[in-house]
């Protein structure tokens, strides 16, 4: 679905703006992916996101979205960026009408669909992130924080881009407000059927949604797999200053002290029904 | 780009420059454009010349760093120097159709350029040694004695400090913003001046409600750490005059006096 | 009699925010009752929207008590001519790590609040020197704030409030936006200042890693205080917590979710190496040998 080969991207060095550069990035994520990005800050993840959204245009190197080149010549960037879905991170602030109503149709009205399908969108999009229709009457600058962030993200997923890119959708949020985003991206994913790409500096949440992980340091892909496969290397993660989950640290420790749980388990509900098999095991003998 | 403007950055360090009082170098910035603008012939740029180059040597900033200063306003020198070059009367040189080069035209360009790039290095050369901190408390201090007739001194350095503290948080914001409306497929570059302006209120909304809220946060963020206003208030770094701002105001005024004598003389 | 070891004292705290709608009047705060004691640790935990900031602002006369008092260092918030002797008691650490740097410098910003309070100028020096210091940024002290990462800027937010030297330190939601790197900066520092300088800290923060790390934590809901303890007896309620919408570390889960499967082990543990040792004392007892 989307594609990067030999992708560069510097900034212009020096002064206060620099931001972190990305060199020979390599990656291919398949339609109906889910795709969780991490790295520490400055590891080049933002610019490789912005970079698949065709925000910033690579030094060298191309990307290609279901075959059309981004910033190729006869690619109108306008029209192909309607495909992408870029969730910034704290988007809340990126609201700016009367209504929520008119915000979350602000998208669908610049790709020039009729009043009709804008409507039938918004209504759709407020529904998947569980906005009620009372709400979409009502000023945004009116709404609570957690609900402004959802509308931010309903003025995204009105477009129904075939790729979702989300930047931290659940910085800044309490514990409810986190879990609640998390559940409606991951419904999203489902019933639409799209290609989600998160960046999380949760590794529990990576780790309970991502079906596959990219693992950026120093501007570059630094592992690049399944959970099980990523998670399996903790010691290269803390290597990078990057946490594991707590499961996993928990059946690593575990595994050093003999107990037979299998590699690849870093959810609260996987490592419960690991020990209660080895239990079972026990007791039959 | 934004990001290129050295004018108005401040290069840490210690040199004398960076240690005199900012009222002298307020002042003498002053004296300095005045007599930018006065000079009258090339051996009062070449005193000029010497002058800005002791100086820049003496704030031990890169050359080359303070050249860049100028990058920004390039296109309005030469736009200046084209236009003083074809549009003034006088013993023609070179014509070309309705084109002409002056002997009086290549004088003015040449002076123009001096002009702008003296008066470019001068003022990036204040505001690279200078802390913003200490150019608001300069300009605070200096009027002061004009408080008596209303003129709200401490609220204007106070003002000062805020706004160069904050431009760089916002015009990040602003770039912030500009590509999530880009993303949601604004278009900023299509259309006639009004559909443009009306493009404009997607950025502009979004960054007045940021503003305000940084506004609110930083007021409650000020009392708390018990701003009352400028009655009271001391200063980590005192201003004071010491010899090397006598030094200082010396120098500035041989500079002067050599320019208005070559004026006079020459 | 006032009561040498505590700092702020809550008495019956009420309050509600004037709403522009007069039928609208819901209770932000419904009666608290708190003490924080001298050189304590303290965490608030709460979802958004608990009432956690706003009992926050009332640590330091941001807002006054509608109901009730708060007295710091035995002197009322409600008592406008104190404000300022209140303020420079209470430093409060604030969440944008953007909005509440003053000065573009580092130590300039750091040297706002003595500035104000008409300290003589050697004295500043002293203060933003070992405020600097004590938040580790002494190297930074002629940068631009603006070059720093989020976790520095906040670090430079604390040393601002310390060099009023003030006797609790109120982080209100200081870590909410920063990255785990940021989180990990301010954490060591705050308890540093705890351990070493004998300052006494109030933590307000969703995160329950954080508030783990304090002596003992009040949980809010609704306005109200729900839980108050160390951190081991808050966090063994999972369900308690999960149902007022807070999380548990994961450890905890896990042990509380075997527990609930008919395994005999302790809940009360937070850490990884706690848990994993728990988990294998306990299966270690029960009979045979753990491998084939």
């Amino acid at each position: 679905m989307i594609k990067l080969s030999d992708v560069n991207y510097t900034y212009m060095s020096g002064g206060p703006f620099e931001k972190a550069a990305v060199k020979d990035i390599n990656l291919e994520l398949k339609t109906g992916q889910f795709v969780g990005i991490i790295g520490h800050t400055g590891s080049g993840k933002s610019t490789l996101i912005q970079l698949m959204a065709g925000l910033l245009k690579p030094d060298s190197g191309k990307i290609s979205i279901d075959g059309q080149t981004l910033y190729g010549k006869a690619t109108n960037m306008r029209k192909l960026r309607f495909q992408i879905g870029f969730v910034m991170q704290y988007p809340e602030y990126q609201l700016f009408e009367e209504t929520v109503f008119q915000d979350i149709a602000f998208g669908p009205k610049n790709m020039g669909l009729s009043e009709e399908e804008i409507k039938r969108r918004v209504h759709f999009a407020a529904k998947l992130v569980g906005l009620d229709d009372e709400i979409l009457g009502k000023s945004p600058f009116e709404l609570s924080g957690g609900q402004k962030r959802r509308a931010a993200i309903a003025g995204v997923v009105a477009m129904e881009p075939k790729l979702l890119i989300l930047d931290e959708p659940t910085a800044g949020l309490d514990p409810g407000g986190r879990d609640e985003i998390l559940c409606k991206i991951r419904d999203m994913h489902r019933r639409l059927g799209i290609t989600v790409v998160l960046v999380s500096h949760s590794m529990e949440d990576i780790a309970s949604l991502a079906d596959k992980i990219v693992v950026m340091n120093h501007g570059e892909i630094a592992m690049k797999g399944t959970p099980d496969e990523i998670f399996k290397n903790a010691a290269r993660l803390k290597e990078m200053g990057l946490a594991v989950p707590q499961i996993a640290e928990v059946c690593m420790k575990l595994r050093e002290a003999g107990l037979p749980i299998p590699e690849g388990i870093y959810t609260v509900s996987a490592a419960k029904a690991e020990l209660e098999k080895i239990l079972k095991a026990k007791e039959k003998r | 780009m934004l990001k290129d403007i050295t004018l108005g950055q401040y290069f840490p360090g210690n040199s004398l420059i960076h240690r005199l009082d900012p009222r002298t170098k307020i002042l003498c910035i002053i004296l300095y454009i005045t007599v930018i603008f006065c000079v009258k012939n090339f051996w009062g740029y070449g005193v000029l010349a010497a002058f800005t180059a002791i100086c820049i040597i003496s704030s031990k900033i890169p050359f080359g760093y303070v050249i860049k200063g100028v990058k920004p306003i390039l296109i309005f020198v030469i736009f200046t120097a084209l236009f003083n070059l074809f549009l003034t009367n006088g013993r023609v040189l070179w014509s070309w159709g309705f084109l002409k080069i002056t002997y009086e035209g290549v004088r003015l360009a040449a002076f123009m350029v001096l002009r702008l790039f003296f008066l470019v290095l001068g003022t990036s050369l204040l505001t690279l040694t200078t802390s913003p901190i200490a150019l608001t408390d300069g300009i605070e201090k200096l009027l002061s004695p004009f408080k008596k007739i209303g003129v709200p001194a401490h609220e204007l350095a106070m003002m000062m400090t805020i706004a160069l503290r904050f431009v760089p948080t916002l015009l990040e914001e602003t770039e912030k913003i500009i590509k999530a409306q880009t993303a949601r497929g604004a278009d900023f570059e299509s259309g006639n001046i009004i559909n443009r302006a009306k493009a404009m209120i997607p950025i502009l909304i979004p960054l007045f409600v940021s503003a305000f809220r940084r506004a609110d946060d930083l007021a409650v963020a000020m009392e708390c750490r018990c701003y009352r206003g400028g009655e009271n208030r001391t200063r980590l770094k005192e201003l004071k005059m010491t010899t090397a701002d006598i030094w200082g105001w010396l120098f500035v005024t041989v500079l002067a006096v050599l320019v208005f004598t070559s004026n006079i003389l020459l | 009699m006032k009561n040498t070891d505590t700092v702020i004292e809550i008495k019956d705290l009420e309050f509600s925010y004037e709403d522009s709608d007069a039928n609208k009047t819901d209770a932000v705060l419904k009666g608290i009752n708190l003490c924080v004691k001298k050189g304590e640790f303290l965490a608030v935990l709460g979802h958004n929207g608990s009432g956690k900031s706003t009992l926050a602002k009332h640590l330091n006369a941001i807002l006054v008590p509608k109901n009730g008092t708060v007295l710091v260092d035995g002197i009322d918030t409600a008592d406008e001519n104190s404000l300022y002797d209140i303020r420079q008691k209470v430093g409060m650490v604030f969440q944008n790590p953007d909005n509440q740097l003053v000065a573009t410098i580092v130590e300039e910003d750091v040297a706002f609040a003595p500035e104000n309070l008409g300290v003589e100028p050697s004295e500043i020096r002293k203060r933003v020197d070992y405020a600097l210091d004590a938040v580790n940024m002494t190297e930074y002290k002629e940068h631009s704030s603006g070059m720093l990462s989020g976790g520095q800027k906040q670090r430079i937010a604390v040393a601002g409030v310390l060099a009023m030297k003030p006797e609790v330190v109120v982080m209100d939601e200081s870590t909410a936006m920063l990255d785990p790197v940021g989180r990990r900066e301010i954490m060591d520092t705050v308890k540093k200042l705890n351990r070493q300088e004998k300052m006494t800290v109030v933590m307000i923060t969703h995160f329950m890693e954080e508030a783990a790390q304090a002596d003992r934590v009040v949980v809010m809901d609704k306005g109200e205080i729900v839980m108050e303890g160390t951190p081991k007896e808050i966090f063994c309620q999972v369900e308690a917590l999960k149902k007022i919408g807070l999380d548990v570390p994961q450890t905890t889960e896990l042990l509380y979710s075997l527990k609930k499967s008919g395994f005999k082990l302790a809940t009360d543990l937070l850490t990884v190496e706690e848990c994993a040792k728990e988990i294998e004392t306990v299966f270690s007892k029960i009979g045979g040998a753990l491998c084939d």
